[in-house]
């Protein structure tokens, strides 16, 4: 997304500057000072603990490496704040006192349209080579790994002639693993058509693809080795954007192939989509994922005031709302910050008056509501009206991606907008 | 037919305008939901007479079979537009569906939309998507990610829902499939039909009867699904589904004739395995009952939808079911699908053999055409004939000539990196200036950096 908040005067007093602000694809990124709020206080630590006990890390410090590899599960609702949340991870855990943290951010490094199972490993592999590129990381199964993908003549010509990629000089000390980090340049434009290189690596990975794992152990063995003199203390990947592949291949990448996932000798953590952890428990390797949600805010009288300052930091509170107006559409936020902005864009388009009215945020709100109510079937009302949505069925996971239903820390509550007795 | 504006679309439209009207620094993109063709018009006439300082450019996406809007937006902008522009896209409601034999069938658009969702905010400036209420609704469902991020949708739909006639909604396609031959009047026929079965039947149901209400129920299905209302067609199958459980009436064909309409329904509502499951289903008892047509008919399906997934294996042993007279009589299809299995798995000899026939069987400047064209020459290419490889890239962009503007720039830069690699410089300059001009006019493209990037090697080189 284009940064458009150098353009604006915080918070904004105008109408139409602020129906910009309020739209959902208007960013704010954490170091826009003027309008950013941070959400830590209201949303509560806990996940995070959690995740940084299981990451062995106290203090600020690794305290030792974890006794087996922990395959960390990352869900939440869409529009959570889950890229967020993983990129001030990374941030915090890519210290030399904790770990070598290698985040892959799946939007940026490969069109997930077209994303197969295969590529997981093609990436896990060559973003290592590229993060270990500046810190002479000599690695002979890396070369090997590197040498074996990119020795094919179809491959090499078509790097060439399409890519003026030259590869696969067998004579080269260190070819392959240079080799990789071209081809990691690459990757995108790649894997994002039926080419030649995409489809021989993806055969390649789905010959033997445990042989695969085993060797690319080898290479985080001996790249350990190196983090734990200079880098940080140990490897951990972070995977955004799995959340967003097809699920068919999420499926078969956490599921019907979990056993490869386990066999990985490398810390992870994957996000995924809310409704998709209930897939892994039925199947043997339920107990080997670790698992926990970014959950909603919940409202109460400590956080009201927190995801009011969401909207006016952006927007003049004096100027836009008149008396309890932003309370109510924070409540009927149900604690989700893009669902408010929507809220509160919707009132600032439809008002006729200076400031938005309590009526005129009812009907905003109803309007929001009816849309949501005109995707549900009578099954999902069913359910809704009987309040048996604690369970992992199909219907209930899909309220629960969206939106329908929201999840709070172990609690599940129907989403405000669409809680009325005309509704349900 | 000329209708009222009701007081809800007066608000709408009130609101659009303001959303539109000030914008000052940042584009954005807007959802219009319509329920014909002539309120379309209406709003569309209103809002560039009202909005008269912005300049309105129409994309009609309507006679394209898209893939990614994204792209088709991006190729078809002749030039880069001025600050106050508002592009307005008309016609994607016409990809939601794609003709499989007789059948219409979910295309993957929603799955690219949802994917693509972080492009829509580079354009520099606002994008207008008008389209229907089931495109909307299947946004909803299938793009979920993608509608989170919207902020702006307006609807102008009447008190009642209507669907766009099947003759709006397939006008002006290049496949030439011929009218729908369901419409709302076959519905209410039959669905006059169910009602009367039941009144005379009440509670005193005989085999027979139960027969005629539950291929009254698939028949029902078929038609709901062909007018897009699939949640609807999908009650009358399972109701169908019930029937036949609870009564074991023997009545093979009605059993298969039940899955496999189930199992396209269910595909054309994006319920892959749930329609895998069916159409496998009713593949077997198509065997049991010796119906060779319906056999090699559901397992082209079952092929295509493994091809979709990638997945080469399933694709082959699906074909393999598929004997030569079928495979003759679904032509296009057997060889497109052949051909794709062959290139997957690099088998270059066999593939041109595929392609070569389906060359006889596809429309002379189509879409389809273009694709075999070029699938020949990278066959031919990689065997290293190269004058053959030639001759097809030079078909291909006579094709692209007839298409659009964007397929020519693309067919000139695949001529023009093939000329570099073949050392063939002046040829292969001469093509990538053509191609970086025309790219130049679809705005933001990997394409256009490639073009360039080789032109300025070239140049190096012809310059030493």
């Amino acid at each position: 997304m284009i940064d458009y908040n150098e353009d604006f005067q915080f918070p904004v007093q105008d109408e139409f500057d602020a129906m910009e602000v309020t739209e959902l694809e208007f960013e704010i990124s954490p170091d826009e000072n003027r309008a950013y709020v941070n959400l830590d206080v209201i949303r509560g630590t806990a996940y995070r603990e959690k995740l940084l006990k299981i990451f062995h890390i106290r203090n600020d410090q690794l305290a030792k490496p974890t006794r087996t590899y922990k395959k960390f599960l990352f869900s939440g609702h869409p529009g959570c704040g889950k890229t967020l949340e993983l990129r001030r991870l990374h941030d915090y855990i890519d210290h030399e006192d904790r770990y070598t943290s290698i985040l892959i951010e799946l939007e940026q490094d490969l069109e997930i349209g077209t994303f197969k199972a295969e590529d997981f490993y093609i990436l896990l592999i060559s973003a290592l080579a590229g993060r270990m590129a500046d810190h002479q990381f000599v690695s002979e199964e890396l070369n090997k790994i590197g040498r074996d993908w990119l020795k094919d003549e179809e491959i090499i010509k078509e790097l060439k002639q399409n890519y003026k990629m030259e590869v696969g000089a067998e004579t080269q000390a260190g070819a392959g693993f240079f080799g990789l980090l071209k081809l990691k340049s690459k990757l995108k434009t790649l894997f994002s058509y039926d080419s030649i290189t995409s489809r021989k690596l993806r055969e390649k990975v789905r010959d033997n693809p445990m042989d695969l794992i085993r060797r690319f152990n080898l290479v985080l063995s001996e790249a350990r080795r190196v983090v734990g003199d200079e880098l940080g203390r140990d490897l951990l990947f972070i995977m955004d954007g799995s959340e967003k592949i097809i699920y068919d291949v999420y499926q078969k990448l956490f599921v019907r192939d979990a056993h490869l996932l386990r066999a990985l000798e490398a810390n992870a953590i994957f996000s995924i989509p809310i409704h998709a952890y209930f897939d892994i428990t039925n199947t043997p390797h339920t107990h080997f994922f670790d698992y926990d949600t970014l959950p909603m805010i919940a409202i109460n009288d400590r956080s009201r005031g927190k995801l009011g300052e969401i909207i006016t930091k952006r927007i003049d509170g004096e100027t836009f709302f008149t008396d309890g107006v932003l309370d109510y559409c924070v409540n009927m936020s149900g604690g989700c910050p893009r669902q408010l902005l929507r809220i509160v864009n919707r009132c600032l388009v439809a008002k006729t008056s200076e400031q938005i009215t309590m009526n005129q945020a009812e009907l905003a709100c109803r309007d929001l509501g009816q849309q949501m109510r005109d995707l549900l079937r009578s099954e999902h009302l069913d359910i809704l009206r009987n309040g048996r949505f604690d369970t992992a069925d199909p219907m209930v996971l899909d309220m629960l991606y969206q939106l329908v239903i929201l999840k709070y820390n172990g609690k599940r509550k129907i989403n405000p907008l669409i809680d009325r007795p005309e509704f349900l | 037919m000329t209708r009222s504006w009701t007081e809800a679309q007066e608000d709408q439209f009130r609101q659009l305008s303001k959303v539109l009207n000030e914008r000052r620094k940042k584009p954005t993109v807007v959802f219009i939901e319509f329920d014909n063709p002539d309120t379309r018009s209406r709003v569309y006439s209103r809002l560039e007479r009202d909005l008269a300082w912005h300049s309105h450019h129409i994309i009609d996406l309507g006679s394209e079979m898209v893939v990614s809007p994204v792209k088709s937006i991006s190729e078809r902008l002749k030039q880069p537009l001025p600050d106050n522009s508002l592009v307005h896209v008309f016609g994607l409601e016409n990809s939601m569906f794609t003709l499989l034999y007789d059948k219409f069938t979910n295309h993957e658009l929603t799955g690219q939309i949802n994917f693509e969702r972080g492009k829509y905010w580079k354009f520099p400036f606002s994008i207008l998507i008008w389209t229907d209420q089931h495109t909307i609704k299947q946004i909803k469902l299938h793009a979920v990610d993608f509608w989170s991020w919207i902020t702006y949708f307006f609807s102008f739909t009447g008190s009642e829902p209507t669907y766009l006639p099947a003759a709006d909604l397939f006008q002006n396609r290049d496949f030439g499939w011929g009218a729908n031959p369901y419409t709302m009047q076959r519905v209410r026929s039959l669905e006059a039909f169910a009602a009367q079965l039941e009144e005379d039947h009440h509670d005193q149901w005989t085999d027979r009867s139960l027969l005629t209400k539950v291929n009254t129920l698939i028949l029902l299905g078929e038609a709901y699904a062909s007018i897009d209302m699939g949640d609807a067609a999908v009650r009358k199958l399972e109701e169908a589904g019930r029937i036949l459980d609870r009564n074991s009436l023997h009545a093979p064909i009605t059993r298969f004739s039940y899955h496999a309409t189930y199992g396209r329904i269910l595909r054309s509502i994006g319920e892959r395995e749930r329609a895998t499951a069916f159409l496998e289903v009713a593949a077997t008892e198509a065997q049991e009952l010796n119906i060779r047509e319906e056999v090699a008919k559901i397992n082209l399906e079952l092929a295509r939808q493994a091809m979709q997934n990638g997945d080469v294996e399933k694709a082959t042993s699906f074909m393999t079911v598929v004997g030569p007279e079928d495979k003759q009589k679904f032509s296009e299809e057997s060889h497109y699908l052949d051909a794709w299995i062959s290139v997957a798995r690099g088998r270059y000899s066999e593939a041109i053999e595929h392609l070569r026939k389906m060359l006889d069987v596809v429309g002379d400047n189509s879409v389809t055409r273009l694709w075999v064209l070029n699938s020949l020459a990278i066959s031919y290419t990689a065997l290293e004939r190269f004058r053959d490889a030639e001759d097809f890239m030079i078909q291909a962009l006579d094709v692209a000539e007839q298409l659009s503007d964007g397929d020519v720039a693309r067919q000139h830069l695949t001529l023009g990196l093939y000329f570099e690699e073949r050392k063939d410089l002046n040829k292969a300059r001469t093509h990538l200036e053509k191609a970086r001009s025309g790219l130049m006019n679809q705005g933001d493209s990997e394409d256009l950096t490639s073009a360039t990037e080789a032109i300025e090697r070239l140049d190096k080189e012809l310059g030493q």
